[in-house]
C-alpha cells in the first residue's frame, strides 16, 4: 500500500513531464503534482518576501531530541514548489545570557524526489510556547540567496533521548537516540553522536566507542544478552548497533563513551551502587 | 548408609527363610508396577484410609510415587525419584499438558478421585505407551459406567476435616441399564488455610475446587461399546505457601470420544479400542492477595491438547501382543505483565505459543515362555515436533540463540526387554531399558520463568539434545498365602541430563532471585531406588504391611540431583472386624544426608508421623451407609520433607470424617 503512495505521484509525475512542453522551466513544479507528504504533518510554515518554507515532520510536532524535517520551497508569487534549492540551517536557541545550536545534519534533496529536502536536528533541550529555538534558513535558488527564520516550539520529550556531557577531556557532547519502533527481541539502535566545537558548530564524531548496556530499574536493574555496542557507520554518520528488549516497560540504555585512544570519556559501568550510567538514554514501549 | 545396608541385609535373612517354603505357582503375568485401585469396589474409593481424600493423598499412599507440594493443593508426582517433565501422565491414554509454567498445576490436580477407577503406574520404559519418556508412566483410568441393568442408582459422600476447616460435597446419579448407561458425579472441595504441627497456621495455603463428570455410553453392538467422557474441573482461590503467588482460577476442560471392540475368540486381535480427545487448560495465577509487594504480576497460562489413538490388542500362540499408534497436538502459551508503581505495565512472552506434534507407535509383546515365564519386549518410535506460532516469543528467545528456528524435528525411540519367572512361589523380574524423550515446553523455550526452590530465573534452549535413559530394573516377590514379602530395584542413567545450570553471564527478571540458569545437558545422571516391602498377617483380622525405601541420584561430578527422597519408611497395622475397620499408620523420614544446595536444596530433617483410622459399614436393607473417621499426625508433629518447596511444613493434627450414603 505505502509503496503505491508512491508509485502513482512518480507514475502521474512522469505522465505529466512526457507530456509537458519543452519550454517549461524545469524548476518549477505546478502544485498538485508535486512529490507526496501524505505520510507528513504539516509543523510550521517560515516566509519571507518571496518564498514560503513548509515545514514537515512525521507528526506535525517537533521534538525535543531527534527530528527529522521534510522541507519544501514555494514560490508565493507563482504557487509552484521549486526542485534546485541549496539550503543551508541553524537552529538557535536564545538563552538569557548567551546563543548556542544543536547538532544538526546538512539540507539534502531527497532521493527520487522533485523537490522535497531533508535533514534532521538533535535538539538538546526543549523550548515551548514559542519560547527559545529560532530555525534560520539561508538558501540559494536561481543564482539568487534568501534568509527567513522563524521561531519554533520544541515539545519536551517525556523519555530521555538526549543526553549532553563534559567528557573528561573537557569537550562537551551530545549523544541523541534516533527514534525507531521497539519490540520485544533484538532491536536496531542507531545513535548520533556530536561534539559541541563551539556554540555554533558541532562536529559528528567518528572515532570513538561506546559499550551499551540496557537496564530496567523497575525489575531489579534486570539486563540482557546478546547487546551489540554501537559502531560509527560512514554511509549515515550514526553509531548503530543492537539492544535486546526481554519485555515491555522503561528501559535504559547506559552507556561509557571512549575516544580513539580507548581512553573513557564519559559514562560508568553499571554496579549495585551505581544503578545508571552518567551517559544514559532512556526507551519505553 | 551403613544403617541401611545392614537393615537390607537383615530383612534378606529374613526374606530367606521364608523361601524355603514351597507353594502353588499361579500363571504368568505381566505384572504393572502398582497400581492404586480406586473405584472397583461396590464401594467407590472408601477401601482407602481416607476415603475422600485428594488424588494426591492416593498417590502418595503408592510405595513408588512421592509427592512434590508447594501448597496444599496441586501436587506434582514424581516417580523413579523423577519429576512430571521425565514421565508420561495421563487420563486415559489422553495427553494433557499444564498451562502453568511454574508447574503449580500437574495435570493430577485437573481430575478429581471421583473421576477415577485406578491409577496405573509403570516404572521406566513400560510407561510409554501413550508417550515417551524415562522415569515411567502415570495413567488415570476414569471410572465408567456398566451395562449391567440395574436403573437408576446413586450416591451421596459427606467429609470434614478439622484441620483448615475442610468440607468436601459430593453426588453421584447413575443409570445402568442393558444397552445403555449414564453416569454423572460432581464434587466440591473447600479448605481454608491449614495448621502445621503446633497449630502453626500456614497462610496461603487454602483452595476451592469443584469437578462434574459426566461419562455416557451405547453398546452398539454385542461386541462394541461406544462411550463419550466429559470433565470440567475447576479450582478457584489456590494459595501457594511457597511461591510468591497463588492461583485464582485453573481450570480444564477434558473431552473424549471412545470406542471399544472385543472378539469372543482365543487367537488373533482379540480387541480394538479408538478414542479421540481435547482437552483444554486456563491457568490464571494471581498475587493480589499477597501484601507489600514491589512489583504485581498477571501470569496467564493456556494450553491445549488434542490427539487421538488407536490400540489393537491380540494373541498369537504364545504371544500377547499390543500396539497404540498415537497421536498428540498441544498448544502452550504463557504471558506475565508485571505492574509497578508509575511504570507503564510490562510485559513478556514466557512460552512461545508453542505447537508440539507427536506421531508414535507403540508395541508390546509378552512371549510365554512356558508355564512359569514369560519375557516381555517394548518399544516405542516417535516423530516429535516444535514449533514457534508467536512472534513476539519468538523474538524473545531469539535474544538468547541469535539464529533460533522456528521448528524442531526430532525422532525419539525407546524399547525394553523384561523377564518374569514364577517358581515357588516367588516372582522374579529382570528388566533393561532403552528410552529417550526431548526437551518440553520449559526447558525448551520457557522465557525467565521463575522457580521458587532455587531462587532462580530460567530459560529454556531449543537446542536441547534428546535425553536419553539406560535402566535396569529387578524386582522379586515372595508370597504365600497372605504373606508377602518383596525388593525391588531400578538404576538409571541417564545422558544429556536436561537441568537448569547457572549461567553467570545473564541478569535475573525476578526481583531478589539469585541469578539465570539455562536449561542445559549434563553429561549424565544416575539415578537408584531401591525398596523392601512386606505384608504380613499377623493375626486373625490383623494385617501389617510396610515398606522402606531408598533413592539416590546424582549428576556427572557425583552430587546430589535434586529432590530425591531421604530413606522413607511406611508401615500400616490394619484391624477388620465384621463391618469394624480400624488402621494405624506411620510415616518416617530419615535426615536427608545427600542434598545440593546449588538447586537450592537445604538438608531437612527425619520425622515420624502417626494416623489412626476408624471405619464402620452399615447396611440397611440394599442400602448402604459407610462411616469413617480418623486423626492423621496423631502427635501434631510438625515436619518437613524434602518434598516440600522452601520447607513449608505440612499439616498438623487432623480429624477427619466422612459418611458415604449409596442408594
Amino acid at each position: 500500500m505505502k509503496t503505491l503512495k508512491y508509485i502513482f505521484p512518480i507514475l502521474f509525475s512522469i505522465f505529466f513531464i512526457a507530456c509537458s512542453n519543452d519550454d517549461d522551466d524545469a524548476t518549477i513544479i505546478p502544485p498538485n503534482t508535486d512529490d507526496s507528504v501524505e505520510h507528513l504533518m504539516l509543523a510550521t510554515t517560515i516566509t519571507n518576501d518571496t518564498h514560503e518554507i513548509e515545514v514537515y515532520t512525521e507528526d506535525g510536532k517537533i521534538h525535543q531530541g531527534y527530528t527529522e524535517f521534510t522541507f519544501r520551497l514555494k514560490d508565493i508569487a507563482t504557487e509552484t514548489y521549486i526542485s534546485d534549492v541549496d539550503f543551508s540551517w541553524t537552529p538557535v536557541m536564545q538563552m538569557p545570557s548567551m546563543q548556542h545550536s544543536c547538532p544538526t545534519s546538512s539540507i539534502t534533496k531527497v532521493a527520487d524526489s522533485k523537490a522535497l529536502y531533508t535533514a534532521y536536528a538533535i535538539f538538546q533541550m526543549t523550548g515551548e510556547n514559542g519560547m527559545g529555538w529560532t530555525l534560520n534558513f539561508e538558501y540559494t535558488t536561481g543564482g539568487e540567496t534568501f534568509d527567513a527564520s522563524k521561531e519554533i516550539n520544541v515539545k519536551a520529550a517525556t523519555k530521555k533521548n538526549v543526553s549532553v556531557f563534559m567528557g573528561s577531556n573537557g569537550t562537551k557532547y551530545i549523544l541523541g537516540l534516533i527514534p525507531a519502533k521497539s519490540e520485544i527481541g533484538i532491536n536496531d539502535l542507531t545513535l548520533s553522536l556530536h561534539k559541541m566545537t563551539s556554540m555554533m558548530q558541532f562536529d559528528v564524531i567518528e572515532d570513538h566507542s561506546i559499550t551499551l548496556d540496557p537496564r530496567m530499574p523497575a525489575m531489579g536493574n534486570h539486563s540482557s544478552t546478546n547487546n551489540v555496542n554501537p559502531v560509527f557507520d560512514a554511509a549515515s554518520k550514526l553509531y548503530k548497533g543492537k539492544v535486546s528488549l526481554t519485555m515491555t516497560g522503561y528501559w535504559t540504555l547506559n552507556f561509557t563513551v571512549s575516544d580513539a585512544d580507548d581512553t573513557l570519556i564519559a559514562g560508568n559501568e553499571i554496579t549495585e551502587d551505581t544503578p545508571e550510567s552518567s551517559v544514559m538514554l532512556e526507551i519505553e514501549f | 548408609m551403613k544403617a541401611i545396608v545392614s537393615i537390607f541385609l537383615l530383612l534378606g535373612c529374613f526374606y530367606t527363610s521364608f523361601s524355603q517354603e514351597q507353594e502353588f505357582s499361579k500363571d504368568s503375568i505381566i505384572e504393572l508396577d502398582d497400581v492404586i485401585v480406586i473405584g472397583k469396589r461396590k464401594f467407590n474409593h472408601q477401601r482407602y484410609e481416607k476415603p475422600l481424600a485428594s488424588l494426591d493423598e492416593y498417590l502418595e499412599k503408592s510405595r513408588k510415587v512421592s509427592m512434590i507440594k508447594r501448597g496444599n493443593y496441586a501436587w506434582e508426582p514424581t516417580l523413579n525419584s523423577m519429576t512430571s517433565d521425565r514421565l508420561s501422565i495421563t487420563i486415559d491414554g489422553m495427553q494433557i499438558f499444564g498451562a502453568c509454567t511454574d508447574k503449580m498445576d500437574p495435570i493430577t490436580s485437573y481430575v478429581d478421585i471421583s473421576n477415577l477407577n485406578e491409577l496405573q503406574i509403570h516404572s521406566g520404559q513400560k510407561g510409554t505407551e501413550f508417550s515417551n519418556a524415562i522415569g515411567g508412566g502415570i495413567n488415570m483410568q476414569l471410572k465408567k459406567g456398566k451395562f449391567i441393568g440395574t436403573g437408576f442408582g446413586g450416591a451421596i459422600d459427606l467429609g470434614y476435616e478439622t484441620n483448615g476447616n475442610g468440607k468436601t460435597t459430593g453426588a453421584e446419579l447413575d443409570y445402568f441399564g442393558d444397552k445403555f448407561y449414564f453416569k454423572a458425579n460432581g464434587m466440591y472441595r473447600d479448605y481454608d488455610n491449614y495448621d502445621a504441627g503446633g497449630n502453626k497456621e500456614i497462610l496461603y495455603s487454602q483452595y476451592k475446587k469443584y469437578n462434574i463428570a459426566i461419562n455416557t455410553g451405547v453398546q452398539t453392538s454385542e461386541n462394541g461399546v461406544l462411550d463419550a467422557t466429559f470433565i470440567y474441573d475447576e479450582a478457584n482461590d489456590v494459595g501457594y505457601p511457597a511461591l510468591p503467588m497463588d492461583v485464582s482460577l485453573a481450570k480444564a476442560l477434558i473431552s473424549s470420544l471412545n470406542y471399544t471392540h472385543k472378539y469372543d475368540r482365543e487367537e488373533g486381535i482379540l480387541s480394538w479400542e479408538t478414542k479421540a480427545y481435547y482437552n483444554t487448560i486456563t491457568h490464571i495465577m494471581d498475587d493480589s492477595a499477597r501484601p507489600n509487594l514491589q512489583v504485581r504480576m498477571d501470569m496467564p497460562g493456556w494450553s491445549s491438547t488434542y490427539g487421538a489413538y488407536f490400540k489393537l490388542k491380540g494373541k498369537k500362540g504364545k504371544h500377547n501382543w499390543l500396539v497404540n499408534a498415537n497421536t498428540f497436538y498441544n498448544r502452550a502459551e504463557a504471558e506475565m505483565t508485571m505492574y509497578v508503581d508509575g511504570q507503564i505495565p510490562m510485559y513478556m512472552v514466557t512460552w512461545p505459543d508453542l505447537r508440539t506434534f507427536d506421531k508414535g507407535i507403540y508395541g508390546e509383546d509378552i512371549y510365554q515362555i512356558n508355564k512359569n515365564s514369560s519375557l516381555q519386549f517394548t518399544g516405542r518410535i516417535a516423530h516429535h515436533t516444535n514449533e514457534i506460532k508467536d512472534e513476539q516469543g519468538f523474538k524473545s528467545l531469539e535474544i538468547f540463540y541469535p539464529g533460533l528456528e522456528k521448528t524442531r524435528n526430532q525422532m525419539l525411540f525407546s524399547s525394553g526387554v523384561n523377564y518374569t519367572l514364577n517358581k515357588n512361589n516367588f516372582t522374579w523380574n529382570l528388566g533393561a531399558a532403552y528410552g529417550e524423550r526431548a526437551a518440553n515446553t520449559s526447558e525448551g523455550y520457557g522465557f525467565f520463568l521463575f522457580n521458587s526452590y532455587d531462587n532462580f530465573d530460567y530459560i529454556g534452549n531449543s537446542d536441547l539434545a534428546k535425553e536419553k535413559s539406560v535402566e535396569l530394573n529387578f524386582k522379586t516377590v515372595y508370597e504365600k498365602n497372605k504373606f508377602s514379602l518383596g525388593f525391588e530395584a531400578s538404576g538409571f542413567q541417564i545422558y544429556d541430563y536436561i537441568i537448569g545450570v547457572v549461567d553467570e553471564d545473564l541478569s535475573p527478571m525476578t526481583l531478589g532471585a539469585n541469578g539465570v540458569k539455562r536449561y542445559t545437558s549434563l553429561e549424565y545422571a544416575n539415578l537408584f531406588n531401591a525398596s523392601i516391602f512386606t505384608k504380613i498377617p499377623l493375626y486373625k483380622g490383623l494385617d501389617w504391611e510396610g515398606n522402606i525405601t531408598y533413592s539416590y541420584g546424582a549428576d556427572n561430578d557425583g552430587k546430589a540431583l535434586p529432590l530425591i527422597s531421604p530413606i522413607s519408611m511406611k508401615s500400616k497395622f490394619s484391624y477388620q472386624y465384621k463391618k469394624l475397620g480400624l488402621e494405624f499408620l506411620t510415616k518416617a523420614n530419615t535426615d536427608q544426608v545427600r542434598f545440593n544446595e546449588a538447586y537450592g536444596e537445604s538438608q531437612t530433617k527425619g520425622f515420624v508421623v502417626f494416623d489412626l483410622n476408624t471405619s464402620y459399614n452399615l447396611k440397611i436393607k440394599e442400602q448402604n451407609i459407610f462411616l469413617k473417621a480418623g486423626i492423621e499426625n496423631i502427635f501434631d508433629k510438625e515436619y518437613t520433607t524434602f518434598a516440600d518447596w522452601n520447607s513449608i511444613p505440612r499439616k498438623g493434627r487432623s480429624f477427619f470424617m466422612n459418611i458415604s450414603y449409596k442408594f
